[in-house]
């Protein structure tokens, strides 16, 4: 076999088929392409909200630290040392409590 | 080449904007050739797989698309790094195929006469020698267009497909 006959018969071997697009397969990509998307958008939203409440719980903290520098709290925590856990305890409570309705309402 | 003339160019720009019927048309133009190019190397199940990775991979990076080369090729580079990563994995996990059992599965594949014995001189190339191959000899890339696809320096890319074309000739002989 020359090498004329040979790139002949390559060339008809392995050339990429004719006709229309296989539907079956594009309606694939587009399903895979919109899952893609939905995972992206609750990624993005999950990170803004990750975000936010890392926010928000860094301004509490700094919130409590600079009331608790106060003369009188400053008193009343050191006569009572439970009350700063149940401060905490009915902060962590009002804030599991909006995650769950946020999630309800998602 | 001026992107504007470029119907792919348009279709990138929009794609990359978010519209998804825009990305249809080139999935709907292109994935013909993607998919025989990588069921030449891997089978049509495995070309399946790849081509609709490969599709979902080129709509995450649209945005960093440059229009230096033509989609069709950067697509194909995306089907053909993913198929090599398939193949590494494949051997990582101790799950390579016998070859004599490809081989054969192959071999019952082809159709008549000549081109029985080219599939079977196909199967018996390395898949780098192949799908330099498929991309000059079949579907009409440029030797610069398959160097930059397969990633490899033109001049590797040439003697690559001199070799595949020896081990045919060999075995046709």
């Amino acid at each position: 076999m020359d090498d004329e006959e040979l790139d002949i018969l390559l060339g008809e071997a392995l050339a990429p088929p004719d006709g229309p697009a296989d539907r079956g397969f594009v309606l694939r990509v587009e399903r895979s392409v919109a899952e893609e998307e939905r995972y992206r958008r609750w990624r993005t939203g999950l990170l803004r909200q990750l975000a936010t409440e890392a926010l928000a719980l860094a301004a509490l903290g700094a919130s409590f630290a600079v009331i608790a520098r106060v003369p009188a709290v400053e008193a009343l925590l050191t006569d009572a040392p439970g009350l700063i856990w149940a401060v905490l305890v009915t902060l962590l409570l009002v804030w599991a409590l909006m995650r769950g309705r946020g999630s309800v309402l998602a | 080449m001026r992107p504007e003339r470029d119907p792919d160019a348009v279709l990138c720009r929009r794609a990359a904007a978010g519209d998804k019927d825009a990305f249809r048309l080139l999935v709907e133009t292109h994935e013909r050739r993607l998919r025989a190019f990588l069921g030449q190397l891997g089978g049509p199940d495995l070309a399946d797989e790849l081509a609709q990775e490969a599709f979902l991979k080129a709509w995450q990076s649209l945005r960093g698309f440059r229009e230096e080369s033509k989609f069709s090729s950067w697509l194909c580079a995306i089907g053909w790094r993913l198929f090599v990563d398939h193949k590494r994995r494949e051997r990582s996990e101790g799950r390579k195929r016998d070859a004599a059992a490809d081989l054969a599965e192959r071999e019952e594949a082809a159709s008549a006469g000549a081109r029985v014995d080219l599939e079977r001189a196909l199967a018996r190339l390395e898949p780098v020698e192949k799908a330099a191959l498929v991309l000059c000899d079949g579907h009409g890339w440029s030797h610069e267009e398959a160097a930059e696809i397969l990633r490899m320096p033109l001049g590797t890319l040439k003697g690559t497909v001199r070799r595949a074309k020896q081990k045919c000739r060999e075995y046709l002989r």
